[in-house]
């Protein structure tokens, strides 16, 4: 599963917003189907995809991202990180994250 | 923070910080929403851009004023000591760009204290809040702002100055230094310079 994450807009810097995005996410997330008891989400791997984002903060990224992190441990990958602020973000929450989630 | 306080924008923030009256900036340079801060952060990227900075610069000085603009929101939201919200402002001079922010809210000690409650003094609460990661609304996840802005001016060379209570920090050409000052500021007070 890929998530365009510039779905929620170009600029993603409050923690509030952060929160509603994972919110918003969450009933199409694999997990969904493993409560459900489907054997999709124990397999699928999800890509984030931050191709299209200008600015992304670690607020943000802490309420959206890391849930994502705990929920899919070894599974998260990261595509079109190329731009300053998600680079930044990403290296500084990933010292919380599970090892080698996230390689800047 | 002497050379900064010349400024005419910065003398207006810390004024306003500092104020014993309850009365709004100007229109100009109030942030009473969330929504009003992201407007004017975007409109200042905008005006950065036009002007030559370098878009990497506007992306990260967008994201460290979102950290630092809205601590002032997170933190003190149904707490404001009076006037609910931020000052935001920037001056463009030749040689630089200024941008003031501050708050009059409760403060980086008062807020540190819901978590850790033997924090005893303003330095101690400041050192924290740039070097710790904490939480000051535990146990939801908060507190990585401003080791995020830290780290990032560290690397990337805008200076900052920052102040709530009686302390300070400032971070100026990569060379950093903690402080005490005799003029409190009960909120949270802080302005960055970025060089052409």
């Amino acid at each position: 599963m890929t998530i365009q994450v510039q779905k929620f807009g170009k600029v993603l810097n409050a923690r509030p917003a952060g929160r509603e995005a994972f919110l918003a996410i969450r009933p199409s997330l694999p997990s969904h189907n493993v409560d459900a008891g489907s054997d999709r989400g124990k397999t699928e791997d999800i890509i984030i995809d931050f191709d299209g984002v200008e600015v992304l903060t670690p607020s943000f990224a802490d309420e959206f991202v890391t849930p994502l992190t705990q929920l899919y441990p070894g599974r998260i990958s990261f595509a079109n990180t190329e731009n300053i602020t998600v680079r930044k973000t990403l290296a500084f929450l990933s010292e919380d994250w599970p090892k080698g989630t996230y390689q800047s | 923070m002497d050379t900064g306080l010349r400024h005419p924008l910065v003398a207006a923030a810390f004024a306003w910080a500092t104020a014993t009256k309850d009365v709004a900036p100007s229109q100009e340079q109030y942030c009473e929403s969330r929504d009003h801060l992201n407007a004017r952060m975007e409109r200042l990227r905008s005006t950065m851009m036009k002007e030559g900075i370098s878009e990497t610069t506007a992306f990260l000085l967008h994201a460290i004023l979102s950290e630092i603009g809205g601590n002032s929101f997170d933190h003190n939201i149904g707490q404001w000591r009076d006037i609910p919200g931020a000052f935001f402002g920037h001056a463009t001079e030749e040689k630089e760009l200024i941008v003031a922010l501050a708050d009059r809210g409760q403060g980086i000690r008062t807020t540190l204290q819901r978590v850790r409650p033997s924090m005893r003094s303003d330095e101690e609460a400041l050192r924290v809040a740039f070097l710790e990661r904490i939480s000051g609304r535990a146990p939801e996840r908060r507190g990585n702002g401003l080791k995020f802005v830290r780290q990032t001016i560290m690397e990337d060379g805008i200076d900052l100055f920052f102040q709530s209570g009686a302390a300070t920090y400032s971070l100026e050409e990569k060379r950093e230094s903690w402080g005490r000052t005799e003029e409190q500021i009960p909120g949270c007070f802080a302005t960055l310079t970025i060089r052409r």
